[in-house]
């Protein structure tokens, strides 16, 4: 929580220090009113002056207008520092999240990281609110209480000796079991919305293969899970506001008993025991007020420690000082094994392959047998767990990543577009691209006829996660978007499946006519998307199969014949 | 309890704290229907609920009697020296504090288990009815939405639950019960006193009314935010790939300055605490002002009863400035609650269309 506090500054810190001044302002008006009071009845009626209790009536209304503007200013800095730290922070988790590799991005999830950077966030704002409005008030009161008691008597203070660390102990032992809740609670609830973000945006899939029950059960048991930590942690925290209340209770019966028998002995005025009771009623409510507080800050904690967490993420790729130029665009992998993360299992095995620039490359295997594993670390997506993956005779690891992924165009198997318009999601990768080079590229990618039947053209407007296109023409846009970078290595990642026969070949065409000198690869899941390749590659379960011509293949790979067979009719061996 | 949002209103903080004022005094299209609709909910859980209210009322008797015994034992036992009595009401006073420790430990307990299951059963009832919209809901809807009356709304009814349902009844009692004292004291000061009290209330609602277009703006730019979250981390992958880090952070960067620049014009100009502050500090001086008079002009009431009757006003306005927030958490609650049924409530995919549709995959 406190490393956080590093985001106060600037203004933020400023307005932190003026805030609690304006509180104090407001505090000691508020203290002066009973004083004034006093001086009205002592010294007004007892001298039966009506004057002056209209001269001090008079100095309490300025006191209030001043205790006024004190609140007033001491809410307004309040609001300035907590939401311009928000602000800084928001930014600092926001930015960090930029610089995250796919590998980090998948450890926390995307929901969890969507979770921390609204939720959390506003977690942690709302507590510095209420510890810049409310938190120097009752120490302060707490604190002044204490010590004016103890003026007033010290025999009848020891009770604070006892009533003090009885209450610090409890305060300790409960936040120390409600921390570890409240974090455990917070992974419950990243686990009920990862279930209910994966029904909702997954909602096709799983009304086509009638899931609903499974994904119900999955839902029913996080829920269950969500509940009954819910009630762990709270609970927890609500045992300490009975504790304190018990606690202060019985000081003020220990002083009414103690003082009520040394003034029976004449060792103590009474006035003081009754001054003494309302000292300690005072400090009890202002205890109940920082209770309240450190309540939300174990809540606020297990926030804190969720952005910290991200916060002191390394990424595991990024630039460093050996970073250099591209030399060229041959691709090779040298006995690449790849596995995403340290306890599964590989999913690339021993793969070594060369890709010339210029040449034309078919990718094809079952599906989860790692074409997409595969590809990704082209543009250093993800790092090869052993072995090397150079471009240029260079390693992809010495290249600087901006250059890198410049230059290679890799449109994913998942086409994500962002809200905005057409044109601003072509635009993406390459914002001064012209016109031209547009329309080029969005008729090669077969975008433009349906471009041009919008209403509003390149200025149509895409919805979130562009939902209101079809698969196929967000397929076909972010092809588009690929082209319009003018990579040197376009890799297609499946990119055809939505496209109907007709479109797919016309697409192909073009790519080919596009891109004469530049390196393609293309993963497909049909045939016909792949057999003009200079080379088609065939992957099984995460190690080549076999590599070579269609013709090649069909004479050589047994997976390779048997997929043509079933997808192009047994007349593809004949032709062969 | 903080929990996934992906569209949320900042956060819902305490009962008391600030987190309730970001929020808008949304409006409930039918509150009684909500109402009665949500009581079903509570099911065999509002035995429970009697028990908790019963608990919470002996909790909040206790306080005001503890704290009348306290000032007695003074006048009655200690002043005449009688240590008998003195002990005699030690005791009574601890006997009482320790049951009213207890009642509030399971006030709270029952409160919490209460929320918590009837909050997961909405949860779980609206999950359900997600599952049979069809899919046409969800090409019109954004999922933004959706998640968030699934997490933010449910977790808003959970808190209110929770925290503020015994709060609101304890204050309440709380102050009628103060009414009452003050009343048996001095029916005149009382009167006096409570002159202040339509003119805090005006004055509230003007506030209200005049900081209500700043938080409205502060809703929008907050749910601009989101959605952009949302969208761009989920992304993120897209965004890394076409190195397009340093774009998006100043795109967000816009977005969140905005945001921060409309919620300090909400949070800063918001201030009912200190005017209501300076209101109760005004009323304390007018109690003052005219308790001396009246004692001038030789009405039958003493130094001791003005002190004292300051005292009552002070644990009367407390809780009543209290209300004012805790009544909004729940009525935002509520402004919840009503979304919640909204999506439960939409037209269901019948069977026969489901079939078809299977059929045709
Ligand atoms: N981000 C990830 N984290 C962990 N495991 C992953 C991840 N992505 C893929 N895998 C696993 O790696 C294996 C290979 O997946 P990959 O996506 O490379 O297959 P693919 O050949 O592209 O399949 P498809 O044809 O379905 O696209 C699969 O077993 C998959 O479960
Ligand atoms: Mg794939």
């Amino acid at each position: 929580m406190f490393k956080l506090l590093r985001y106060l500054r600037e203004e933020a810190a400023i307005c932190a220090v003026i805030a609690p001044l304006m509180m104090i302002l407001e505090v000691s008006m508020d203290l002066i009113q009973p004083k004034l009071m006093a001086d009205i009845i002592d010294i007004g009626i007892a001298n039966q002056d009506i004057s002056y209790v209209i001269l001090i009536g008079e100095e309490m209304i300025l006191a209030a207008f001043i205790g006024l503007i004190g609140g007033i200013g001491n809410s307004i800095f309040c609001a300035i520092a907590a939401m311009k730290m928000g602000e800084k922070l928001r930014q600092g988790l926001f930015d960090k999240i930029q610089t995250l590799a796919f590998l980090e991005i998948d450890k926390f999830k995307t929901s969890s990281l969507i979770t921390r950077l609204t939720n959390d966030i506003s977690q942690v704002q709302n507590m510095v609110l209420m510890v810049l409005r409310g938190a120097f008030r009752s120490p302060l009161v707490c604190l002044g209480g204490i010590i004016m008691a103890i003026a007033l008597c010290p025999e009848l203070s020891l009770v604070f000796l006892v009533a003090v660390p009885m209450i610090v102990i409890a305060l300790i032992i409960i936040l120390k079991k409600s921390f570890p809740l409240f974090t455990a609670l917070q992974e419950k609830m990243d686990r009920i919305n990862t279930v209910m973000r994966e029904s909702i945006l997954g909602v096709r899939v799983i009304k086509a293969f009638t899931i609903e029950e499974r994904q119900a059960e999955r839902f029913g048991k996080a829920n269950f899970d969500l509940m009954n930590k819910g009630v762990e942690a709270q609970n927890m925290n609500m045992i300490l506001w009975p504790i304190v209340t018990l606690v202060m209770n019985m000081s003020v019966i220990a002083v009414l008993w103690v003082g009520g028998n040394m003034a029976s002995h004449g060792t103590i005025a009474i006035g003081k025991v009754m001054a003494f009771v309302n000292y300690l009623i005072q400090i009890m409510s202002s205890l109940i007020m920082m209770v309240m507080l450190v309540l939300n800050f174990s809540r606020a904690k297990a926030s804190a420690d969720r952005i910290n967490e991200v916060l002191h993420t390394l990424p595991s790729i990024q630039d460093n000082d050996s970073s250099g130029g591209m030399k060229g665009f041959d691709i090779e992998l040298k006995n690449v094994f790849f596995k995403y993360n340290e306890h599964s299992e590989n999913v690339l095995t021993d793969i070594s392959l060369k890709i010339k620039e210029g040449e034309k490359v078919g990718i094809i295997g079952a599906t989860g047998s790692g074409k997409s594993s595969l590809v990704n670390l082209i543009p250093r997506l993800y790092d090869a767990t052993e072995g090397q993956v150079l471009i240029g005779g260079i390693d992809v690891k010495k290249i600087k990543l901006k250059e890198l992924r410049e230059n290679i165009g890799l449109i994913m198997q998942d086409n994500i577009i962002f809200s905005g318009t057409i044109e601003d999601n072509l635009k993406f990768g390459n914002c001064n691209a012209d016109r031209v080079s547009i329309d080029c590229a969005v008729r090669d990618a077969q975008a433009y006829e349906f471009i041009m039947e919008k209403e509003n053209k390149y200025q149509s407007l895409v919805e979130q996660r562009g939902k209101n296109f079809s698969g196929g023409q967000k397929q076909r846009i972010s092809i588009a978007r690929s082209l319009i970078k003018k990579p040197k290595i376009l890799i297609m990642d499946d990119s055809s499946s939505a496209l109907d026969m007709a479109t797919e070949a016309k697409l192909q065409s073009a790519i080919k006519a596009r891109m004469v000198n530049c390196t393609v690869v293309i993963i497909a899941q049909r045939i016909s998307g792949v057999m003009d390749a200079d080379k088609i590659i065939v992957l099984d379960n995460g190690k080549i199969s076999a590599v070579g011509t269609h013709k090649e293949l069909l004479r050589n790979s047994e997976i390779y014949r048997k997929i043509a067979v079933f997808q192009l009719g047994e007349e593809v061996l004949l032709i062969g | 309890m903080a929990n996934e949002k992906v569209m949320p209103v900042i956060g819902p903080g305490i009962p008391n704290g600030p987190g309730n004022r970001y929020r808008i005094n949304e409006k409930i299209r039918n509150t009684k229907v909500t109402i009665k609709r949500f009581i079903k909910y509570l099911g065999d859980q509002k035995k429970t609920m009697m028990f908790t209210f019963l608990l919470c009322l002996i909790t909040t008797i206790v306080s005001i009697i503890g704290t009348r015994m306290n000032g007695e034992s003074v006048d009655n036992f200690i002043i005449k020296g009688d240590m008998a009595g003195l002990y005699n009401i030690c005791l009574i006073l601890t006997a009482m504090y320790l049951a009213s420790a207890v009642t509030t430990y399971f006030q709270n307990r029952f409160m919490v288990s209460i929320a918590q299951r009837t909050s997961s059963d909405i949860r779980r009832d609206l999950y359900r009815s997600l599952q049979m919209l069809p899919l046409k809901y969800f090409d019109t809807h954004s999922s933004g939405d959706l998640m968030s009356r699934l997490t933010n709304d449910v977790d808003n009814i959970n808190m209110t639950l929770s925290q503020s349902i015994t709060q609101f009844f304890s204050g309440v009692i709380n102050i009628a019960g103060m009414l009452i004292a003050m009343v048996l004291l001095s029916p005149v000061l009382t009167l006096v006193g409570l002159t202040t009290t339509p003119f805090m209330y005006l004055l509230t609602k003007f506030i209200v009314k005049r900081t209500q277009p700043f938080f409205i703006k502060q809703q929008k730019e907050l749910g601009v935010l989101n959605g952009y979250i949302e969208e761009r981390i989920s992304g993120q992958k897209a965004i890394t790939l076409f190195g397009q880090e340093e774009q998006v952070k100043k795109d967000f960067e816009k977005i969140n300055k905005k945001l921060t620049k409309s919620a300090i014009f909400a949070q800063a100009f918001s201030g009912i605490g200190p005017v209501n502050n300076a209101i109760n500090n005004l009323t304390y001086l007018i109690i003052t002002v005219c308790g001396a008079y009246f004692i001038l002009a030789g009405m039958d009431l003493t130094i001791g009863m003005v002190f004292t009757f300051l005292l009552y006003m002070r644990n009367f306005t407390r809780p009543i400035n209290e209300l004012m927030n805790i009544f909004n958490s729940i009525q935002s609650a509520l402004a919840g609650v009503e979304r919640v049924f909204e999506v439960m409530d939409e037209p269901k995919e019948k069977d026969s269309e489901r079939a078809k549709k299977v059929s045709n995959l």
